[in-house]
């Protein structure tokens, strides 16, 4: 186990949330601007209309500027975050699929040296060379999904290899086909709103404007219905049962989520029918900004509820979301022991190098500790993947703040939340608390300060921790 | 923190080649990103320089300085996921307890570079707006910063039970800085800044040097200029190099390999310097290439060196081969690579005319060889995938 890195005012995993949701929003449009854009170049040559051609260095301009600068970087930036917030997570990740990611380096070398020969050669050689540039581009680009897709479906859905350790078995995993084409075809939804935010930007009188308006209409309805129809019909079949238990519990996909997606679908339909329909009423920058920043809003929905459905693993059926392998597994040749056991049996102060506290380190469980900086020590290692734990990250109420639940459920003293904590493992989204006995007591005393230092109101005068938290 | 403890931190799950494997493209791949990096800040330091300069051919220079920092900077960010995948394989313990104890800056990173980045294309497209450059300048050392503190907290072990609960009161807001050391930082930042720029200015004026409409004037500014950033980026190496192996390399037992090799690349820079010519550029990149290997192999060598002391041998990184991913790997380096070649191709054909160049037929074959060769990797992608599912049935 490593350090634990709580979040800064925004908990880590909200900020991971945020990074990926607009690196999906931007890589999506990316990769199939490439091809709308392969699209409407050869129309521009093969039916002589080259002033399709001003959309094009239009659209080229902003993806080198927006697209390749937040959508291929927020792509690292999820990597960057998720170290952060969960180092053991990626960590599962990079020891599988390092070379997958490594192939997918070379699509980024493409991808990011192709869109700048890309602009840069426009009307500097011939139609024909230009075009193919673009295809190249287009080809490059669908390889960083078709590579991601594997990656990011393993972590829902690890298939055969939880048997065989083998990464080819994880990579083509049992949601890898349905999501593979669900995105590729969702990806030309957004990438519709995309072309009409940048074609809106032209001047009234181009002939491209509406031309190109309508074109975005056609293709990001197609992809829409084909993506969001692959999605129910498709996807969500072949999750596993476990995901689709928690997808019908309220507690795990809040009912918002469902909101957000619904929302996100409809009004890009509309947008996206308007556009096809009669393409004047959404030439508008305004509507393009309005139905991505609406379309955001259902990727998170949509993004939150594929994580949360793993719960309460980060890979399912190996890593628990706070890092504690909880399983013994036979993966080829490697043997992987479940971590738990020892935990429960010897202590986690004992075996986890950063499970420190004052005077731990020194004395032990036994004697000398302080007992809710003990516990914060332990919550911060167990719990703080996935809930709020302390003040640091209860900005807005923080993700899952841990006060705020277990006031809901009226726990407000040690006792009370100590009985919880042995409890919380025959939650379906909940594994076991690790560690001894006296280690949940000690977690349950730092549960109690946080209920105590959120909702003042709720403490009891006569209770120990709301006098000064030592014993 | 144990021997011991630090050897159980690796990830059950092993490596998937030999971790030598690892290391050795840890390396290369660490040297094209340090030089696309070192580049771009270079060039956005003397395109800075030159927008405040009056004559017409620093005002050329400086919009070519500019144009070259933006791209140099978006190759840099690309490059550097390489040895950023690869550190993580065969270096977890050192990488994520670094990351984790910076967690803020960990998460910053990459908003701070993309802003950087972004600002540089603001400065780029609309010219003359050194604020925006400067802001721009700022963030991306501040990015280099962090990146420099996350590599440097890694190497001392002994020290992250205490970093990460003084007193033994865990610290998770993770916004401090920890384990830097700035005369590295100076050398390997500013003073390979310098270098690169030198040799990046001399291929520019070997590329345009029979450009009829590139004033003369301006070539031999940049030859000059050339010169100079050799100079000043081999002393700037050479010196806080020394102070490297005065303080770090002192720390850390390694005082005269730290100051041999580093006083070694800016000596022969630094003598180089004055003699360089525009018509010596490739061969001047060629030196500059095996420098930053060298700078490379030192900078592993502290790491083993480091982490041995706790040990922690990198060459016994547990690893299972795994065929199936090296296969994948294999078969989109062939695809990729010729492509790679085919782009930049293009673009060496289309500036080398005013008006814009054709490749050449041979070219344009070896265009059409390389979409046939994606195609194909989406064949292999998709034969492979039908492959293993048809295993499991």
């Amino acid at each position: 186990m490593y350090p634990v890195w709580e979040g800064f005012i925004l908990h880590s995993a909200m900020v991971v949330a945020i990074v990926a949701v607009l690196h999906v929003l931007f890589s999506h449009v990316t990769v199939a601007a490439t091809w709308f854009n392969w699209w409407v170049e050869r129309k521009s040559l093969l039916e002589n209309k080259p002033y399709l051609q001003d959309y094009l260095k239009a659209s080229a301009l902003r993806l080198l500027m927006f697209a390749y600068t937040i959508g291929a970087m927020t792509g690292v930036g999820i990597w960057f975050s998720v170290t952060g917030s969960n180092p053991r997570g990626i960590s599962t990740l990079i020891h599988n699929f390092v070379f997958y990611w490594a192939s997918e380096w070379f699509w980024f070398i493409i991808d990011v040296f192709g869109i700048a020969v890309y602009y840069y050669t426009f009307g500097r050689v011939n139609p024909k060379v230009h075009a193919r540039i673009g295809l190249i581009l287009a080809l490059a680009a669908s390889g960083t999904l078709a590579i991601i897709v594997g990656i990011l479906g393993f972590k829902l859905s690890p298939g055969a290899w939880l048997q065989t350790g083998l990464s080819l078995d994880g990579f083509y995993n049992p949601t890898f086909w349905p999501m593979l084409f669900a995105r590729f075809g969702l990806m030309f939804a957004l990438t519709g709103l995309y072309a009409i935010l940048v074609a809106s930007t032209m001047p009234q009188d181009h002939p491209a404007r509406e031309e190109v308006v309508r074109l975005a209409g056609k293709v990001g309805l197609v992809g829409l219905v084909a993506g969001v129809a692959l999605i129910l019909l498709w996807y969500v079949p072949q999750l596993p049962e476990h995901a689709k238990t928690l997808l019908g519990i309220p507690q795990v996909v809040q009912p918002i989520f469902f909101y957000k997606m619904i929302l996100g679908v409809v009004v890009t339909a509309i947008v996206l029918g308007l556009a096809f329909l009669a393409p004047k009423a959404v030439s508008r920058p305004a509507v393009g900004y309005l139905a991505l920043a609406i379309a955001f809003l259902g990727l998170f929905g949509a993004e939150r509820t594929r994580e949360a459905i793993r719960k309460p693993d980060v890979v399912l059926g190996y890593m628990a979301s706070n890092q504690i392998i909880r399983v013994d597994l036979k993966l080829g040749n490697r043997e992987i022991r479940s971590e738990a056991p020892l935990l429960d049996q010897e202590g986690v102060l004992k075996r986890l190098p950063f499970a420190v506290t004052k005077g731990a380190a020194l004395a032990g469980p036994a004697g000398g500790v302080d007992p809710v900086e003990t516990g914060r020590a332990l919550v911060l290692l167990q719990c703080s993947s996935c809930h709020t734990v302390s003040q640091n990250t209860a900005f807005l109420g923080g993700t899952r703040n841990l006060a705020a639940l277990l006031k809901r459920r009226g726990m407000t003293e040690a006792s009370g939340i100590e009985a919880y904590l042995n409890a919380i493992g025959g939650f379906p989204y909940m594994h076991p608390v690790v560690g001894t006995p006296e280690e949940r007591g000690y977690m349950a005393q730092y549960l109690a300060r946080f209920v105590q230092e959120m909702y003042p109101q709720a403490a009891n005068p006569s209770h120990p921790v709301a006098q000064g938290g030592k014993r | 923190m144990s021997p011991e403890t630090l050897l159980a931190m690796r990830d059950p799950l092993g490596a998937p080649v030999h971790p030598l494997a690892v290391q050795i493209l840890l390396v290369v791949t660490y040297v094209l990103h340090i030089f696309f990096v070192t580049t771009a800040i270079g060039s956005l330091l003397l395109g800075l320089y030159g927008l405040g300069r009056k004559e017409e051919a620093w005002q050329r220079l400086a919009q070519v300085a500019i144009r070259l920092a933006t791209q140099a900077t978006g190759l840099g960010i690309t490059m550097g996921i390489a040895p950023l995948l690869f550190v993580q394989v065969i270096y977890d313990p050192p990488w994520y307890t670094a990351t984790t104890l910076m967690g803020l800056w960990t998460a910053l990173f990459i908003p701070i570079v993309a802003l950087g980045y972004l600002l540089l294309y603001v400065l780029y497209l609309r010219g003359n707006l050194p604020a925006v450059g400067y802001t721009s300048l700022a963030l991306l050392v501040l990015a280099g910063f962090i990146m420099h503190s996350l590599a440097n907290a890694g190497l001392y072990p002994s020290r992250w039970v205490e970093w990460y609960a003084p007193g033994g009161v865990a610290y998770s807001t993770g916004e401090r800085f920890l384990g830097y050391n700035l005369p590295r930082f100076t050398a390997l930042l500013f003073g390979q800044a310098g270098l690169s720029l030198g040799v990046m200015l001399l291929l520019f004026a070997w590329y345009f040097r029979r450009r009829e409409d590139v004033p003369k004037d301006l070539l031999a500014l940049t030859e000059r200029v050339a010169q100079g950033a050799l100079r000043v980026g081999a002393l700037v190496f050479g010196l806080f190099g020394l102070l490297w192996g005065l303080t770090q390399g002192r720390e850390l037992g390694l005082t005269v390999p730290v100051a041999l090799a580093t006083l070694a690349v800016a000596a022969v820079f630094y003598l180089q310097a004055s003699k360089v010519r525009a018509e010596r550029a490739l061969a001047t990149l060629g030196l500059y290439l095996v420098a930053l290997l060298v700078v490379g192999i030192l900078r592993e060598g502290i790491r083993v060196s480091a982490l041995a002391s706790m040990g922690y041998n990198v060459f016994r990184y547990p690893f299972v081969w795994d065929w199936g991913s090296i296969l994948y790997f294999v078969a989109t380096a062939l695809a990729a690579v010729p492509v790679i070649a085919y782009l930049a191709q293009v673009l060496y054909a289309s500036g080398s005319r005013k008006e814009g160049l054709d490749p050449s037929p041979q070219v344009e074959r070896f265009g059409d060889l390389g979409v046939k060769l994606l195609f194909g990797w989406f064949v292999f992608y998709f034969a492979l995938g039908l492959y293993v599912v048809a295993r499991h049935f």
